[in-house]
Formats: structure tokens, sequence, C-alpha cells
């Protein structure tokens, strides 16, 4: 088999640093994300010829990278009970990510945590991103807005509460 | 702008993007990093197959009605079976699919959602979480049928794409659990449901036992 798949190489090269900004500022751990899309580009190379013909293969990579995390996580919150405050503090070091805007994404419900990366970070469209997702435009819409609510009240808090120190 | 955005909205996805950019990035991994992995997922989708052969004859029947025509003289790369080491999706011609899930292997969700999807089944699959709607459409016992799995060997479900109703899709939940259904022993519980693609919720435990149109089956995968 060739190792060279047809736009693999061009793909690979063009979305490496967008998919992993992406991961790590939705899991808060670089170290994770790196791993993670390390994993999801090896799974993208092995099935291209279906992720070439997706409609969005950077989304596809972020989902992919972020099931794997999910699994990763679930095994180890049972090993180490931390809140989502204590989990962004511990592992935003050395991300060079704003705590508090790490906080405020660790905070979100993961659905609109997806919806913020897909629309926010990757600037997919609401049609695309609601195909991404498996759930309609209109609620895309809703999570979004949920989404954009919350982190405005985390982020004038934060705000706040750096001001007043 | 939509009627449903904040006035700041604009601002705040901008301050979020620059956040993003600040990212400081490790540099990317060569790209023979990257290939010699997928070989090695490549490597596990044709060792799956073929542990999944042994699977089979030492369990019986259980496997025989999912791999009927793919572990005798057919070609493994049947255009209707998608085969993975967790699991194996079997198209048939009738439209019924027949997934078997090997309870020996870690699952990836994402996988399964996608392979799915390329069947023609809407699914929601998660590890360590279920999503339900409340209340939860009418029709599951059309879709699927409950498997009856002995302790150790796979799980086999027949689902009928065409009797999803429209609007709903299934929803697939693998769990590890500290007490299985009450019973004390810790091990895997795996939950299916139908839900409305529009309103449903997740939660991180399964649902309690006899929820409509959800079935909870002891097992799973690793």
């Amino acid at each position: 088999m060739s190792q060279d798949k047809a736009g693999f190489t061009e793909f690979f090269a063009a979305s490496w640093d967008t998919c992993l900004r992406a991961v790590a500022a939705s899991t808060g751990n670089m170290t994770l994300a790196e791993d993670q899309v390390a994993e999801a580009f090896a799974r993208a190379w092995a099935s291209w010829d279906t992720v070439s013909r997706h409609p969005a293969p950077e989304a596809w990579v972020v989902r992919t990278a972020l099931n794997a995390g999910a699994s990763w996580w679930h095994r180890r919150s049972k090993e180490t009970a931390l809140t989502s405050h204590d989990v962004a503090a511990a592992d935003s070091q050395g991300t060079g990510l704003d705590v508090a805007v790490l906080t405020a994404l660790r905070r979100l419900p993961a659905r609109q945590r997806e919806v913020i990366v897909l629309r926010v970070f990757l600037d997919l469209d609401i049609d695309t991103t609601a195909r991404q997702l498996r759930i309609a435009p209109g609620t895309v819409r809703a999570h979004q807005t949920r989404a954009m609510t919350a982190l405005r009240n985390e982020l004038t808090a934060a705000t706040i509460t750096e001001i007043e120190r | 702008m939509n009627h449903d955005q904040h006035p700041n909205d604009s601002v705040l996805t901008q301050d979020l993007r620059d956040s993003l950019c600040e990212l400081t990035t490790p540099e990317r991994p060569t790209l023979a990093a990257i290939t010699t992995r997928g070989r090695a997922h490549q490597r596990r989708r044709l060792a799956g197959f073929a542990s999944l052969g042994v699977v089979g004859a030492a369990a019986g029947t259980a496997l025989a009605l999912g791999l009927t025509g793919i572990l005798g003289a057919a070609p493994a790369r049947s255009t209707s079976t998608i085969q993975t080491m967790a699991f194996t999706l079997v198209k048939h011609a009738n439209g019924t699919a027949t997934l078997t899930i090997n309870t020996n292997v870690l699952l990836d969700p994402s996988t399964l959602q996608s392979d799915l999807e390329q069947d023609g089944i809407p699914a929601i699959v998660n590890t360590g979480s279920f999503c339900s709607s409340d209340p939860s459409p009418a029709g599951f016992n059309q879709v699927t049928a409950a498997p009856k799995p002995a302790p150790g060997a796979p799980l086999d479900f027949t689902i009928n794409p065409a009797a999803i109703p429209a609007g709903t899709e299934l929803s697939f939940g693998f769990f590890k659990l500290a007490n299985v259904q009450g019973s004390g022993h810790a091990g895997e519980e795996t939950v299916i449901g139908l839900i409305d693609t529009n309103s449903y919720n997740c939660a991180s435990t399964p649902p309690a036992s006899g929820y409509a149109n959800v079935v909870s089956i002891p097992g799973g995968p690793k």
C-alpha cells in the first residue's frame, strides 16, 4: 500500500495545528490532545478513502480525537475524582491557553462544547455542524446560544474576580 | 445576525478564536509516524477478522448468524461487512444488519457510530454515557431485538434500519460498572434505546431498569 494516499499529506500538514488546538482547548491537556489527535490522524490515514470524501475532514479528526479522549477520560475519572475547575487549572499549565477560557470551556456540557469547537474553532456552518453531530440545525443553534451565554457569564465573572484582586 | 444571538457574540467568538491562536503547539509528528500508526490500525482490523473467527468457532452458534457468508469461502472484504477488533457489522440483502460486539476488546464509539451511519443506521454511540429521550419514541421493538448473551460471548443484535421512525435514531451506551444491575459484581453493561433526534439528554449512568424502549444487557466491550 502506498504511504502517500492522495491528498492525505497535504491535509495532515494543513490541518494538524488547527485540530490540535481545538482538541487541546476542549480537553485542557496538550499532552493528551497531542496523542489523541495523532491517533485520529492515523485512523484518518487508515480510512482515507472515506475521510477524504467527508464534507469536513477536520471535524472528523477532531470528533474522533475527542471521542477517544472521552473513553480515556471516563477511565481516568474513576481513578482520580477532581472537580472540573481543578482539572482545568492543573492541566492548563503549559498550554498557553487562558486558564479562564479553558475553565469556562471545560464547564460546558459535552454537546455544547462540541458545538463550540466545530462552530467557533473550526468555523463550520450550522448545517455542516448539524450533520457532523447528527442533530437538527435548530438544536445546534440552541446549544450554541446556551454555550455562548454560559461562556460570557463565566468569562465576565472571571474578569471581575481578576480586577478585584 | 441570528435573532438568538447576543449582540456581543461576535466579540466573544473572536476572543475565543484569538485565545486559541495563542495556544502554543508542539512540533507536528512526522508523516511516517502517523502512517505507521495507521498501518497498525489496518493490521488490527485484519487481526480482528481472524480473532473473531476463533471466537465464533468457540462460541458455537452465537456468531453464526452475524458472520454467515464471511467465515467460509467468501472473501473477507465483502462490501456489506465492516470488521474491526471490537465489532462486526454485516448488512444483509433484506436490508437488515447484524451488529456483533466483541466483549473482549475496547470499543471506539466514533468508529462504530460512523460505520453504522455508513450502513444507513442513524445512531449515537457513547462509552460511559447514554442518551435518552423523555418520552421515548415508539417503535423500538421493531428496530432491534435484545440479545441474550452468555458470559464472555459476543453481543449480537439484528437491526432493521427501515423500521427506525423518521426523526429518531438508536442510542448505544457502553458502561463499565462497579455493580451491574444490582448483582454486586463489577462488569460491563450495554444499553440500547431509541431517541428523538431533536430532543434527548445524555447521562453518565445507565437508566433505571425497565425504562421504556431501552434494553440493558450485562456485558459489553472492555
